[in-house]
């Protein structure tokens, strides 16, 4: 009998908008996005404002670092309000964003490079991208928060405490990264 | 002759030129073609921008004026991906970098287009409004060719403003720091002082923030000034 080689297709040209947060994202695409937040860091630690070796793990540490001290409390207050979403589920949201920011924060490496050469404004920017990669990644996370809680066939009422649930972890991760990034810089 | 068409084609419907191009065997063979338009368009538009100078100032603003173009566009399309990742649109490099190219092109060739009449203007107006004047073609012209990138991304996603706004202000931003690098673009008639690039001395910041304070009447000297009244007043009270 013949074997069948299987047909690895060629990504579509119109790439369709593909939902995330469904489930875990892999190891791969973890260590991918961590991989990103170090390099941001390490070139917002570079140029020509000298060098800042404390900024280097500087993204890492704050974004990675505020969602490992933030996940559980979500995690618990999740359960303890009786919320229909499996426990994976909810890691998967925030697996995903810190995934996603981390892609993000490998595209932003150009951009700092630059701004870290030609001007003394490298750390400043830093702190900017950080905080843009944090609000659009708590987006994220928050989104998948509420779309797992949906899939999982919850009711308006659990609807509206998941959505208060992620606003407000949202903001105690924001508190937290801003902490963590206060005794980083400083 | 398959330049000619190809403009053509930018100018009329640029979203059926990326769609064209983003595929396999179309991109190897159109994307030079693409950044041909491109470099004609800007040396074009950089020429005229150039002529306010005369002399060498027209072969090194048309020179410059591609990588004003092209250099902003390679450091922030990593980034794009990445925003429209976050937004749950996924598009692949080519697209992107395919749009990036049919936009740039677009946009040059519209400036290009607007070179005849900055330089009717150049003879009538002053160096500051004709600085002016060189922004407002570079906006004008720049918008149908960011329409064209944001039109190339798929349908879809959620959150999809917070992609576009910060889409367009990474573009802006290293566009102005791009163009800050690469300048004088335009010189004044009287000066002698001709070079392709100045020297690095801040940045294109704290250049609009000395702007911002000229335009309400306080000038930089001013302030130097001020700062040694201030010295010498401490010194009398001494």
């Amino acid at each position: 009998m013949d074997a069948v080689m299987p047909i690895i297709e060629e990504p579509a040209t119109m790439d369709a908008a593909t939902p995330t947060g469904s489930s875990l994202p892999t190891v791969r695409e973890v260590t991918h996005g961590l991989g990103g937040l170090l390099a941001l860091g390490t070139a917002g630690a570079l140029g020509a404002h000298g060098l800042t070796p404390h900024a280097m793990p500087g993204v890492l540490w704050t974004s990675a670092g505020a969602l490992v001290l933030t996940g559980p409390a979500l995690l618990v207050v999740h359960q303890f309000l009786g919320l229909q979403a499996a426990p994976d589920r909810v890691v998967g949201s925030m697996a995903w964003a810190l995934a996603k920011a981390g892609q993000l924060a490998m595209g932003l490496v150009p951009f700092q490079v630059f701004f870290s050469v030609t001007t003394q404004r490298g750390p400043g920017l830093l702190a900017l991208l950080l905080c843009g990669l944090g609000g659009t990644g708590l987006l994220a996370a928050m989104r998948g928060l509420v779309d797992a809680e949906r899939d999982a066939g919850s009711t308006g009422t659990q609807l509206m405490h998941v959505r208060g649930l992620a606003l407000a972890w949202a903001a105690l991760t924001l508190l937290v990264g801003l902490r963590l990034g206060w005794e980083v810089m400083a | 002759m398959t330049l000619i068409h190809r403009a053509a084609w930018l100018l009329r419907d640029p979203s059926g030129l990326v769609d064209h191009v983003d595929h396999d065997t179309h991109f190897a063979e159109e994307a030079p073609r693409l950044l041909g338009l491109l470099a004609l368009g800007a040396l074009t538009f950089g020429a005229v921008v150039g002529g306010f100078r005369g002399g060498l100032q027209v072969p090194f603003a048309a020179v410059k004026l591609p990588l004003l173009f092209l250099v902003p566009m390679m450091l922030v399309l990593p980034a794009l991906r990445g925003l429209w990742a976050l937004s749950e649109v996924e598009v692949s490099y080519r697209r992107l970098v395919t749009a990036g190219l049919v936009g740039g092109a677009r946009t040059a060739l519209l400036a290009a287009a607007a070179g005849p009449v900055l330089w009717l203007l150049f003879g009538l107006i002053g160096y500051h409004l004709a600085v002016l004047c060189f922004v407002a073609v570079l906006g004008v012209t720049g918008l149908p060719g960011l329409l064209v990138v944001a039109r190339a991304v798929p349908s879809g996603g959620r959150g999809r403003w917070v992609a576009l706004a910060g889409s367009l202000t990474l573009m802006a931003v290293a566009s102005m720091q791009t163009g800050w690098l690469l300048r004088p673009f335009l010189v004044r008639p009287q000066s002698d002082d001709i070079v392709l690039f100045r020297a690095i001395e801040d940045d294109v910041f704290h250049s609009l923030g000395t702007t911002a304070m000229s335009s309400v009447g306080v000038y930089r000297y001013d302030l130097v000034r001020e700062e040694v009244y201030e010295q010498s007043d401490l010194r009398g009270t001494r």
